[in-house]
Protein backbone atom coordinates (compact mmCIF):
# COMPACT_ATOMS: atom_id res chain seq x y z
CA UNK A 1 0.00 0.00 0.00
CA UNK A 2 1.67 3.51 -1.08
CA UNK A 3 1.73 5.97 2.01
CA UNK A 4 -0.50 8.55 1.91
CA UNK A 5 1.28 11.74 0.72
CA UNK A 6 1.38 15.08 3.01
CA UNK A 7 0.72 18.45 2.13
CA UNK A 8 2.25 21.53 3.84
CA UNK A 9 -0.22 24.75 4.04
CA UNK A 10 1.74 27.66 5.41
CA UNK A 11 -0.17 30.75 5.19
CA UNK A 12 -0.93 33.42 7.55
CA UNK A 13 -4.66 33.52 7.20
CA UNK A 14 -7.09 30.91 9.20
CA UNK A 15 -9.55 31.70 6.53
CA UNK A 16 -7.42 30.35 3.93
CA UNK A 17 -6.11 27.48 5.93
CA UNK A 18 -9.28 26.11 6.44
CA UNK A 19 -10.13 27.02 3.15
CA UNK A 20 -7.36 24.80 1.71
CA UNK A 21 -8.12 21.82 4.63
CA UNK A 22 -12.28 21.32 2.93
CA UNK A 23 -10.44 21.70 -0.67
CA UNK A 24 -8.45 18.91 0.22
CA UNK A 25 -11.00 17.32 2.68
CA UNK A 26 -12.01 14.23 -0.34
CA UNK A 27 -8.00 13.67 -1.10
CA UNK A 28 -6.48 11.26 -0.36
CA UNK A 29 -3.82 13.16 1.47
CA UNK A 30 -2.45 14.04 4.48
CA UNK A 31 -2.46 18.02 5.00
CA UNK A 32 -1.06 19.63 7.92
CA UNK A 33 -1.01 24.16 8.11
CA UNK A 34 0.92 26.37 9.84
CA UNK A 35 -0.18 30.09 10.59
CA UNK A 36 3.29 31.34 9.73
CA UNK A 37 6.52 30.63 8.76
CA UNK A 38 8.62 29.50 11.45
CA UNK A 39 5.67 27.48 12.44
CA UNK A 40 5.79 26.11 8.91
CA UNK A 41 9.35 25.44 8.94
CA UNK A 42 9.21 22.89 12.34
CA UNK A 43 6.24 21.27 10.57
CA UNK A 44 7.84 20.65 7.93
CA UNK A 45 11.05 19.27 9.45
CA UNK A 46 8.83 16.83 11.70
CA UNK A 47 6.04 15.87 9.05
CA UNK A 48 8.29 15.69 5.61
CA UNK A 49 5.63 16.89 3.41
CA UNK A 50 5.72 16.07 -0.25
CA UNK A 51 4.40 19.30 -1.46
CA UNK A 52 4.55 23.08 0.50
CA UNK A 53 2.68 25.89 -0.24
CA UNK A 54 3.57 28.75 1.04
CA UNK A 55 2.12 32.51 1.19
CA UNK A 56 4.52 34.82 0.29
CA UNK A 57 3.46 37.96 2.14
CA UNK A 58 3.01 36.80 6.18
CA UNK A 59 4.32 38.63 9.21
CA UNK A 60 7.55 37.33 10.96
CA UNK A 61 9.64 34.85 8.23
CA UNK A 62 8.79 36.38 4.51
CA UNK A 63 7.85 33.41 2.70
CA UNK A 64 10.41 33.65 0.04
CA UNK A 65 12.98 32.70 3.08
CA UNK A 66 10.48 30.08 3.88
CA UNK A 67 10.72 28.67 0.45
CA UNK A 68 14.54 28.72 0.07
CA UNK A 69 15.05 27.56 3.87
CA UNK A 70 12.68 24.72 2.67
CA UNK A 71 14.45 23.70 -0.46
CA UNK A 72 18.07 23.74 1.03
CA UNK A 73 17.01 21.57 3.83
CA UNK A 74 15.33 18.83 1.26
CA UNK A 75 15.98 20.32 -2.59
CA UNK A 76 13.46 17.23 -3.96
CA UNK A 77 10.51 19.06 -1.79
CA UNK A 78 7.70 20.77 -4.37
CA UNK A 79 7.00 24.08 -3.20
CA UNK A 80 4.26 26.07 -4.53
CA UNK A 81 4.03 30.03 -3.73
CA UNK A 82 0.52 31.35 -3.06
CA UNK A 83 0.00 35.46 -2.80
CA UNK A 84 -2.78 38.23 -2.95
CA UNK A 85 0.34 40.44 -4.67
CA UNK A 86 0.62 38.27 -7.82
CA UNK A 87 3.59 40.00 -10.06
CA UNK A 88 5.19 38.95 -12.53
CA UNK A 89 8.77 39.64 -10.72
CA UNK A 90 7.11 37.99 -7.49
CA UNK A 91 6.74 35.02 -9.64
CA UNK A 92 10.34 35.14 -11.26
CA UNK A 93 11.42 35.57 -7.93
CA UNK A 94 9.85 32.65 -6.38
CA UNK A 95 10.70 30.59 -9.44
CA UNK A 96 14.29 31.45 -9.20
CA UNK A 97 14.60 30.42 -5.64
CA UNK A 98 13.07 27.20 -6.40
CA UNK A 99 9.39 27.37 -6.34
CA UNK A 100 7.48 25.06 -8.34
CA UNK A 101 4.42 26.84 -9.57
CA UNK A 102 2.58 29.80 -8.28
CA UNK A 103 -0.83 30.40 -7.40
CA UNK A 104 -2.41 33.65 -7.00
CA UNK A 105 -5.43 34.58 -4.50
CA UNK A 106 -8.09 34.49 -4.89
CA UNK A 107 -8.07 30.96 -6.62
CA UNK A 108 -11.09 28.21 -6.67
CA UNK A 109 -10.96 25.04 -5.25
CA UNK A 110 -10.56 23.53 -8.63
CA UNK A 111 -7.92 25.33 -9.24
CA UNK A 112 -5.99 24.75 -5.72
CA UNK A 113 -6.79 21.17 -6.15
CA UNK A 114 -5.54 21.15 -9.64
CA UNK A 115 -2.16 22.47 -8.38
CA UNK A 116 -2.11 20.23 -5.42
CA UNK A 117 -2.23 17.33 -8.06
CA UNK A 118 0.48 19.03 -10.41
CA UNK A 119 2.43 19.40 -7.34
CA UNK A 120 2.15 15.89 -6.51
CA UNK A 121 3.02 14.85 -9.53
CA UNK A 122 6.39 16.82 -9.62
CA UNK A 123 7.24 15.07 -6.64
CA UNK A 124 6.62 11.53 -7.57
CA UNK A 125 9.20 12.34 -10.86
CA UNK A 126 11.37 13.78 -8.49
CA UNK A 127 11.51 10.91 -6.17
CA UNK A 128 11.62 8.57 -8.80
CA UNK A 129 14.26 10.54 -10.42
CA UNK A 130 16.23 10.10 -7.14
CA UNK A 131 15.46 6.48 -7.31
CA UNK A 132 17.03 5.82 -10.71
CA UNK A 133 20.31 8.16 -9.68
CA UNK A 134 20.82 5.66 -7.00
CA UNK A 135 20.08 2.52 -8.61
CA UNK A 136 22.37 3.32 -11.84
CA UNK A 137 25.08 4.98 -10.18
CA UNK A 138 27.12 2.48 -10.60
CA UNK A 139 27.17 1.92 -14.67
CA UNK A 140 23.47 3.54 -15.52
CA UNK A 141 23.65 4.79 -18.95
CA UNK A 142 24.07 8.81 -19.88
CA UNK A 143 21.18 10.51 -21.61
CA UNK A 144 21.36 9.31 -24.82
CA UNK A 145 23.73 6.89 -24.82
CA UNK A 146 21.51 4.45 -25.80
CA UNK A 147 20.78 5.53 -29.14
CA UNK A 148 24.17 6.78 -29.62
CA UNK A 149 26.60 9.49 -28.18
CA UNK A 150 24.69 12.38 -30.49
CA UNK A 151 21.48 11.18 -29.97
CA UNK A 152 19.12 14.05 -27.58
CA UNK A 153 17.37 12.71 -25.01
CA UNK A 154 13.98 15.18 -24.39
CA UNK A 155 13.53 17.00 -21.57
CA UNK A 156 10.42 19.40 -20.38
CA UNK A 157 11.11 23.31 -19.25
CA UNK A 158 9.96 23.27 -16.14
CA UNK A 159 10.23 27.44 -15.90
CA UNK A 160 12.06 30.10 -17.63
CA UNK A 161 12.58 33.50 -16.82
CA UNK A 162 14.50 36.56 -18.14
CA UNK A 163 17.73 37.88 -16.23
CA UNK A 164 18.50 40.64 -18.61
CA UNK A 165 16.90 42.15 -21.55
CA UNK A 166 19.29 39.50 -23.73
CA UNK A 167 19.65 36.29 -21.14
CA UNK A 168 17.47 34.32 -19.70
CA UNK A 169 17.26 31.35 -17.46
CA UNK A 170 15.85 27.84 -18.04
CA UNK A 171 14.73 25.19 -16.05
CA UNK A 172 14.38 21.90 -16.87
CA UNK A 173 13.29 18.88 -15.85
CA UNK A 174 16.34 16.22 -15.70
CA UNK A 175 15.89 13.28 -18.09
CA UNK A 176 15.84 9.88 -16.61
CA UNK A 177 19.42 8.50 -16.52
CA UNK A 178 20.79 12.27 -15.28
CA UNK A 179 23.21 11.33 -12.53
CA UNK A 180 23.81 15.12 -11.76
CA UNK A 181 26.87 17.07 -12.84
CA UNK A 182 30.00 18.70 -11.74
CA UNK A 183 30.52 22.89 -11.51
CA UNK A 184 31.86 23.39 -14.68
CA UNK A 185 30.39 20.92 -17.16
CA UNK A 186 27.66 22.17 -19.88
CA UNK A 187 24.92 20.22 -21.25
CA UNK A 188 24.11 20.45 -25.63
CA UNK A 189 20.67 21.77 -25.81
CA UNK A 190 18.84 21.20 -29.05
CA UNK A 191 16.04 23.26 -30.27
CA UNK A 192 14.26 20.88 -31.99
CA UNK A 193 14.04 22.07 -35.89
CA UNK A 194 16.70 24.46 -35.49
CA UNK A 195 20.01 23.43 -33.87
CA UNK A 196 22.20 22.80 -31.03
CA UNK A 197 23.83 24.84 -28.63
CA UNK A 198 26.68 23.77 -26.05
CA UNK A 199 25.36 25.72 -22.47
CA UNK A 200 27.06 25.77 -19.39
CA UNK A 201 24.92 24.47 -16.39
CA UNK A 202 24.18 27.25 -14.36
CA UNK A 203 22.56 25.47 -11.09
CA UNK A 204 23.03 24.31 -7.83
CA UNK A 205 24.63 21.19 -8.33
CA UNK A 206 22.84 19.78 -5.04
CA UNK A 207 19.52 20.53 -6.80
CA UNK A 208 18.49 17.39 -8.18
CA UNK A 209 15.32 18.32 -8.97
CA UNK A 210 15.82 20.41 -12.14
CA UNK A 211 18.36 21.21 -14.15
CA UNK A 212 19.20 25.16 -14.47
CA UNK A 213 21.01 27.00 -18.44
CA UNK A 214 21.49 30.93 -18.69
CA UNK A 215 21.35 31.11 -22.43
CA UNK A 216 22.35 34.67 -24.33
CA UNK A 217 20.43 35.44 -27.01
CA UNK A 218 23.51 35.67 -29.90
CA UNK A 219 21.81 33.48 -32.99
CA UNK A 220 19.64 31.66 -34.36
CA UNK A 221 19.49 28.44 -31.73
CA UNK A 222 20.21 30.66 -28.45
CA UNK A 223 17.10 32.51 -29.94
CA UNK A 224 15.41 29.61 -30.36
CA UNK A 225 16.11 28.48 -26.78
CA UNK A 226 15.84 31.84 -25.19
CA UNK A 227 12.01 31.50 -26.43
CA UNK A 228 11.23 28.54 -25.23
CA UNK A 229 8.41 28.28 -22.26
CA UNK A 230 6.92 26.36 -19.59
CA UNK A 231 5.84 22.83 -20.66
CA UNK A 232 7.63 22.96 -24.01
CA UNK A 233 10.35 20.09 -24.72
CA UNK A 234 13.81 20.39 -26.06
CA UNK A 235 16.58 17.78 -26.77
CA UNK A 236 19.30 17.34 -24.37
CA UNK A 237 22.87 15.53 -24.19
CA UNK A 238 25.20 15.86 -21.56
CA UNK A 239 26.81 16.51 -19.38
CA UNK A 240 30.13 17.42 -20.88
CA UNK A 241 33.67 18.78 -20.10
CA UNK A 242 35.98 19.26 -17.66
CA UNK A 243 34.92 20.73 -13.97
CA UNK A 244 36.49 23.33 -12.14
CA UNK A 245 39.46 22.18 -9.80
CA UNK A 246 37.09 22.27 -6.75
CA UNK A 247 39.55 19.46 -5.00
CA UNK A 248 42.26 20.91 -6.00
CA UNK A 249 41.22 23.95 -4.49
CA UNK A 250 40.35 22.46 -1.10
CA UNK A 251 42.57 24.01 1.91
CA UNK A 252 43.43 27.27 -0.27
CA UNK A 253 42.26 30.78 -0.99
CA UNK A 254 39.52 30.78 -4.54
CA UNK A 255 39.37 33.25 -6.34
CA UNK A 256 36.36 33.37 -8.76
CA UNK A 257 36.33 36.05 -11.53
CA UNK A 258 33.33 36.50 -13.68
CA UNK A 259 32.73 38.36 -16.73
CA UNK A 260 29.13 39.28 -17.85
CA UNK A 261 27.70 36.14 -18.68
CA UNK A 262 30.78 34.30 -17.38
CA UNK A 263 29.31 34.45 -14.28
CA UNK A 264 26.85 31.62 -15.51
CA UNK A 265 29.35 28.58 -15.64
CA UNK A 266 30.94 29.59 -12.43
CA UNK A 267 27.75 29.82 -10.02
CA UNK A 268 27.67 26.16 -9.55
CA UNK A 269 31.11 26.39 -8.34
CA UNK A 270 29.94 29.50 -6.10
CA UNK A 271 27.70 27.19 -4.78
CA UNK A 272 29.90 24.27 -4.07
CA UNK A 273 32.99 26.90 -2.41
CA UNK A 274 29.94 28.55 -0.23
CA UNK A 275 28.02 25.24 0.48
CA UNK A 276 31.33 23.67 1.67
CA UNK A 277 32.63 26.98 3.13
CA UNK A 278 34.94 25.28 5.84
CA UNK A 279 37.57 23.60 2.95
CA UNK A 280 38.31 26.44 1.32
CA UNK A 281 40.58 29.36 2.41
CA UNK A 282 39.46 32.78 1.46
CA UNK A 283 36.98 32.91 -0.69
CA UNK A 284 36.81 36.47 -3.53
CA UNK A 285 34.06 36.34 -6.07
CA UNK A 286 34.80 39.77 -8.46
CA UNK A 287 32.50 40.12 -10.65
CA UNK A 288 32.46 42.46 -14.12
CA UNK A 289 29.75 43.27 -16.08
CA UNK A 290 28.55 46.29 -18.36
CA UNK A 291 25.82 48.20 -16.62
CA UNK A 292 23.48 47.27 -13.24
CA UNK A 293 20.90 45.98 -15.98
CA UNK A 294 23.69 43.82 -17.57
CA UNK A 295 24.56 41.91 -14.30
CA UNK A 296 23.29 38.37 -14.00
CA UNK A 297 21.71 36.96 -10.53
CA UNK A 298 21.79 40.34 -9.08
CA UNK A 299 19.83 39.12 -5.87
CA UNK A 300 21.88 36.39 -5.32
CA UNK A 301 24.68 38.76 -6.00
CA UNK A 302 23.14 40.53 -2.99
CA UNK A 303 23.26 37.70 -0.97
CA UNK A 304 26.69 36.83 -1.49
CA UNK A 305 27.63 40.32 -0.64
CA UNK A 306 26.08 40.22 2.37
CA UNK A 307 28.00 36.96 3.82
CA UNK A 308 30.97 37.64 6.20
CA UNK A 309 32.32 34.33 4.93
CA UNK A 310 33.30 35.14 1.11
CA UNK A 311 34.56 38.52 -0.46
CA UNK A 312 32.30 39.62 -3.54
CA UNK A 313 32.77 42.40 -5.55
CA UNK A 314 31.16 44.03 -7.95
CA UNK A 315 32.06 46.55 -10.77
CA UNK A 316 30.54 48.05 -13.61
CA UNK A 317 31.44 49.64 -16.63
CA UNK A 318 29.24 52.45 -16.37
CA UNK A 319 26.85 53.81 -13.17
CA UNK A 320 23.91 54.30 -15.08
CA UNK A 321 20.62 53.46 -12.94
CA UNK A 322 21.93 54.68 -9.72
CA UNK A 323 24.84 52.38 -9.03
CA UNK A 324 27.40 53.52 -6.20
CA UNK A 325 29.59 50.87 -6.17
CA UNK A 326 32.76 50.38 -8.09
CA UNK A 327 33.21 52.20 -11.67
CA UNK A 328 35.67 50.09 -13.96
CA UNK A 329 36.80 46.42 -15.71
CA UNK A 330 37.42 43.99 -13.20
CA UNK A 331 40.92 43.12 -13.59
CA UNK A 332 40.82 46.68 -11.46
CA UNK A 333 39.78 44.68 -8.56
CA UNK A 334 42.69 41.98 -8.82
CA UNK A 335 45.37 44.19 -7.71
CA UNK A 336 43.70 45.64 -3.92
CA UNK A 337 41.58 41.97 -3.68
CA UNK A 338 42.90 39.92 -0.15
CA UNK A 339 44.26 36.17 -1.40
CA UNK A 340 47.74 34.45 -1.07
CA UNK A 341 48.58 34.30 -4.21
CA UNK A 342 51.38 32.03 -4.30
CA UNK A 343 48.90 28.90 -2.99
CA UNK A 344 45.54 30.12 -4.61
CA UNK A 345 43.42 29.29 -7.31
CA UNK A 346 41.59 31.36 -9.75
CA UNK A 347 38.62 30.19 -11.66
CA UNK A 348 37.90 32.93 -14.82
CA UNK A 349 35.06 33.41 -17.02
CA UNK A 350 34.41 35.74 -19.52
CA UNK A 351 34.91 37.09 -22.81
CA UNK A 352 38.45 36.16 -24.10
CA UNK A 353 40.16 39.51 -23.91
CA UNK A 354 38.93 39.66 -20.05
CA UNK A 355 39.89 36.00 -19.39
CA UNK A 356 43.47 36.72 -20.67
CA UNK A 357 44.14 40.78 -18.80
CA UNK A 358 42.47 38.88 -15.92
CA UNK A 359 45.16 36.07 -15.79
CA UNK A 360 47.61 38.48 -16.57
CA UNK A 361 47.23 40.29 -13.59
CA UNK A 362 46.87 37.09 -11.23
CA UNK A 363 49.73 36.44 -12.50
CA UNK A 364 51.38 39.79 -11.70
CA UNK A 365 50.11 39.55 -8.37
CA UNK A 366 52.79 36.37 -8.16
CA UNK A 367 49.72 33.47 -8.93
CA UNK A 368 51.28 31.14 -10.50
CA UNK A 369 50.02 30.45 -14.54
CA UNK A 370 49.23 26.55 -13.91
CA UNK A 371 46.65 28.01 -10.75
CA UNK A 372 44.76 29.59 -12.86
CA UNK A 373 41.60 28.03 -14.66
CA UNK A 374 39.73 29.77 -17.33
CA UNK A 375 36.92 27.91 -19.66
CA UNK A 376 37.04 28.25 -23.23
CA UNK A 377 33.20 27.51 -25.40
CA UNK A 378 34.35 28.63 -28.74
CA UNK A 379 32.98 26.61 -32.25
CA UNK A 380 31.52 23.67 -29.75
CA UNK A 381 29.31 21.79 -31.84
CA UNK A 382 29.20 17.97 -31.14
CA UNK A 383 30.52 18.04 -27.51
CA UNK A 384 32.80 14.98 -27.54
CA UNK A 385 35.57 15.83 -30.03
CA UNK A 386 34.07 13.84 -33.15
CA UNK A 387 33.45 17.15 -35.04
CA UNK A 388 37.23 18.97 -35.05
CA UNK A 389 35.10 22.19 -34.88
CA UNK A 390 36.65 22.99 -31.97
CA UNK A 391 40.35 21.47 -32.85
CA UNK A 392 43.07 23.77 -31.65
CA UNK A 393 46.66 21.80 -32.67
CA UNK A 394 45.82 18.41 -30.28
CA UNK A 395 43.07 19.64 -28.32
CA UNK A 396 39.65 19.56 -28.65
CA UNK A 397 37.93 22.97 -26.72
CA UNK A 398 34.64 20.28 -25.61
CA UNK A 399 36.68 17.22 -25.20
CA UNK A 400 39.32 18.24 -23.01
CA UNK A 401 37.77 21.25 -21.89
CA UNK A 402 35.98 23.43 -21.65
CA UNK A 403 38.02 24.22 -18.18
CA UNK A 404 41.82 24.21 -18.93
CA UNK A 405 44.43 25.60 -17.28
CA UNK A 406 46.03 28.95 -17.97
CA UNK A 407 49.16 27.47 -19.56
CA UNK A 408 47.62 25.44 -21.82
CA UNK A 409 44.69 27.73 -22.66
CA UNK A 410 46.85 30.61 -23.17
CA UNK A 411 48.42 29.02 -26.49
CA UNK A 412 45.09 28.23 -27.52
CA UNK A 413 43.85 32.29 -27.07
CA UNK A 414 46.82 32.72 -29.83
CA UNK A 415 44.67 30.69 -32.71
CA UNK A 416 42.04 33.21 -34.08
CA UNK A 417 40.61 30.69 -35.80
CA UNK A 418 39.37 28.36 -32.56
CA UNK B 1 42.40 72.78 -1.24
CA UNK B 2 39.61 70.54 0.18
CA UNK B 3 39.30 68.70 3.09
CA UNK B 4 37.28 68.55 6.03
CA UNK B 5 37.56 69.64 9.52
CA UNK B 6 39.06 66.11 10.71
CA UNK B 7 42.37 66.47 9.44
CA UNK B 8 45.55 65.02 11.53
CA UNK B 9 49.23 64.50 11.00
CA UNK B 10 50.15 61.13 8.58
CA UNK B 11 51.76 58.47 10.91
CA UNK B 12 55.01 57.70 9.00
CA UNK B 13 54.55 53.74 9.17
CA UNK B 14 51.20 53.95 7.54
CA UNK B 15 52.39 56.40 5.13
CA UNK B 16 55.23 53.84 4.40
CA UNK B 17 52.71 51.38 3.76
CA UNK B 18 51.29 53.04 1.03
CA UNK B 19 51.47 50.86 -2.77
CA UNK B 20 52.58 54.08 -3.62
CA UNK B 21 55.57 54.45 -1.71
CA UNK B 22 56.19 50.82 -0.82
CA UNK B 23 59.96 49.81 -1.82
CA UNK B 24 61.02 53.41 -2.12
CA UNK B 25 64.47 53.85 -0.18
CA UNK B 26 63.94 55.38 3.34
CA UNK B 27 65.99 58.82 2.61
CA UNK B 28 63.57 59.24 -0.57
CA UNK B 29 60.49 58.25 1.80
CA UNK B 30 61.29 61.15 4.35
CA UNK B 31 61.34 63.36 1.75
CA UNK B 32 57.74 62.44 0.59
CA UNK B 33 57.00 62.60 4.46
CA UNK B 34 58.44 66.03 4.59
CA UNK B 35 56.01 66.85 1.91
CA UNK B 36 53.44 65.08 3.60
CA UNK B 37 50.46 67.70 5.02
CA UNK B 38 47.84 65.68 6.76
CA UNK B 39 45.64 62.90 6.94
CA UNK B 40 41.75 64.14 5.67
CA UNK B 41 38.71 62.81 6.36
CA UNK B 42 35.85 63.15 3.50
CA UNK B 43 32.37 62.35 4.53
CA UNK B 44 30.11 60.10 2.10
CA UNK B 45 29.17 62.29 -1.15
CA UNK B 46 31.99 64.98 0.03
CA UNK B 47 33.53 66.51 -2.97
CA UNK B 48 37.26 66.15 -2.42
CA UNK B 49 38.05 68.84 -5.73
CA UNK B 50 35.93 70.16 -8.48
CA UNK B 51 37.43 70.05 -12.14
CA UNK B 52 38.88 73.09 -13.57
CA UNK B 53 40.61 73.79 -9.77
CA UNK B 54 43.79 74.52 -8.73
CA UNK B 55 45.75 71.38 -8.44
CA UNK B 56 47.50 71.26 -5.18
CA UNK B 57 47.87 68.18 -3.49
CA UNK B 58 48.36 64.34 -4.42
CA UNK B 59 45.85 61.78 -2.38
CA UNK B 60 46.85 58.94 -1.37
CA UNK B 61 43.90 57.09 -0.48
CA UNK B 62 44.42 54.89 2.58
CA UNK B 63 40.58 53.98 3.16
CA UNK B 64 36.73 54.29 1.15
CA UNK B 65 35.85 54.77 -2.12
CA UNK B 66 36.38 57.88 -4.35
CA UNK B 67 34.51 58.64 -7.82
CA UNK B 68 36.10 60.22 -10.59
CA UNK B 69 33.20 62.64 -12.58
CA UNK B 70 32.68 64.55 -14.96
CA UNK B 71 29.62 66.53 -15.41
CA UNK B 72 28.24 66.12 -19.78
CA UNK B 73 25.55 68.29 -20.61
CA UNK B 74 22.49 66.83 -21.22
CA UNK B 75 23.63 63.58 -19.19
CA UNK B 76 24.20 64.88 -16.07
CA UNK B 77 27.29 63.86 -14.09
CA UNK B 78 29.05 60.75 -15.09
CA UNK B 79 31.23 58.36 -13.19
CA UNK B 80 34.43 58.10 -15.34
CA UNK B 81 35.57 55.35 -12.71
CA UNK B 82 36.23 55.01 -8.98
CA UNK B 83 39.34 54.76 -6.93
CA UNK B 84 39.32 52.89 -3.52
CA UNK B 85 42.54 52.40 -0.23
CA UNK B 86 45.52 51.72 -1.57
CA UNK B 87 45.09 53.96 -4.79
CA UNK B 88 46.57 57.38 -5.67
CA UNK B 89 43.97 60.39 -6.42
CA UNK B 90 44.93 63.39 -8.59
CA UNK B 91 48.56 63.91 -10.38
CA UNK B 92 47.38 66.95 -12.21
CA UNK B 93 49.46 68.79 -9.54
CA UNK B 94 52.68 67.62 -11.44
CA UNK B 95 51.70 69.03 -14.86
CA UNK B 96 50.86 72.97 -16.34
CA UNK B 97 48.22 74.22 -15.70
CA UNK B 98 47.89 72.32 -12.32
CA UNK B 99 44.37 72.26 -12.60
CA UNK B 100 42.08 69.31 -11.89
CA UNK B 101 40.29 67.70 -14.97
CA UNK B 102 37.61 65.74 -13.33
CA UNK B 103 35.49 65.83 -10.02
CA UNK B 104 36.37 64.03 -7.40
CA UNK B 105 33.77 62.49 -4.80
CA UNK B 106 33.61 60.66 -1.80
CA UNK B 107 31.42 57.59 -2.18
CA UNK B 108 32.05 56.26 1.09
CA UNK B 109 33.43 57.67 4.36
CA UNK B 110 36.96 58.41 2.96
CA UNK B 111 40.62 58.87 4.46
CA UNK B 112 43.40 60.17 2.63
CA UNK B 113 46.96 61.00 3.15
CA UNK B 114 47.62 64.46 1.57
CA UNK B 115 50.90 65.18 0.17
CA UNK B 116 51.32 69.03 -0.93
CA UNK B 117 52.03 68.50 -4.55
CA UNK B 118 54.02 72.36 -4.79
CA UNK B 119 56.39 71.27 -3.06
CA UNK B 120 56.48 67.38 -4.24
CA UNK B 121 57.09 68.83 -7.25
CA UNK B 122 59.91 70.96 -5.95
CA UNK B 123 61.78 68.11 -4.03
CA UNK B 124 61.25 66.28 -7.54
CA UNK B 125 63.14 68.88 -8.86
CA UNK B 126 65.67 69.48 -6.94
CA UNK B 127 66.55 65.92 -6.23
CA UNK B 128 65.99 63.84 -9.96
CA UNK B 129 66.72 60.43 -8.59
CA UNK B 130 63.32 61.70 -5.96
CA UNK B 131 61.94 62.86 -9.09
CA UNK B 132 62.49 59.85 -11.29
CA UNK B 133 60.85 57.70 -8.76
CA UNK B 134 57.89 60.12 -8.51
CA UNK B 135 57.16 60.44 -11.69
CA UNK B 136 57.56 56.39 -12.43
CA UNK B 137 55.42 55.73 -10.15
CA UNK B 138 52.72 57.91 -11.39
CA UNK B 139 53.67 57.13 -14.56
CA UNK B 140 52.78 53.80 -13.43
CA UNK B 141 49.47 54.13 -12.37
CA UNK B 142 48.65 55.80 -15.14
CA UNK B 143 49.53 53.08 -17.42
CA UNK B 144 47.35 50.94 -15.26
CA UNK B 145 44.35 53.49 -15.78
CA UNK B 146 44.80 53.41 -19.24
CA UNK B 147 45.21 49.76 -19.69
CA UNK B 148 41.61 49.64 -17.86
CA UNK B 149 40.17 52.25 -19.62
CA UNK B 150 41.18 50.68 -22.73
CA UNK B 151 39.32 47.79 -21.94
CA UNK B 152 36.12 49.63 -20.66
CA UNK B 153 36.22 51.31 -23.98
CA UNK B 154 36.70 47.23 -25.53
CA UNK B 155 33.27 46.58 -23.94
CA UNK B 156 34.58 43.46 -23.04
CA UNK B 157 31.49 41.92 -21.70
CA UNK B 158 29.58 41.89 -25.39
CA UNK B 159 27.49 45.26 -25.69
CA UNK B 160 24.37 45.84 -26.54
CA UNK B 161 23.14 45.88 -30.39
Amino acid sequence: MQPRQKILVIDDEEVVLDACLAMLADSDCETTTATNGEEGLRLAAEVSPDLVFVDVKMPGLPGLEVLERLRSSDPSIVAIVITGYATVSLAVEAMKRGAFDFLPKPFTPDEFREMARRGLERRAEVLEQARERAAGEAAGPVPGAGAGPMAPVPCRVLGRWEETYDTVTLALDPPAGWKGFRPGQFNMLYAFGVGESAISISGDPADSGRLLHTVRRVGKVTEALAGLQRGDVIGLRGPYGTPWPLGYSAGRDVVVVAGGIGLAPLRPAIHELLENRDRYGRVLVLLGARTYADLLYPDQVQEWRGRFDVDCQVTLDSAAGGWRGRVGVVTTLIPRAEFDAEQGVAMVVGPEIMMRFTAAELVNRGMSPSRVFVSLERNMKCGIGACGHCQAGAKFVCRDGAVFGYEEAEALFQVREV
Amino acid sequence: MAGSDQQAPIPFELLAAHPFVVGMEESQLSRIAECALNVTHFATDQVIFHAGGVARALYLLHRGDVALEVVAPGSGTRIVTTLSGGDVLGWSWMFPPYRWTFDARALTATEAFVIDGEKLRQCAEADHELGYWVVWRVAREMADRLQATRLQLLDVYGGRP
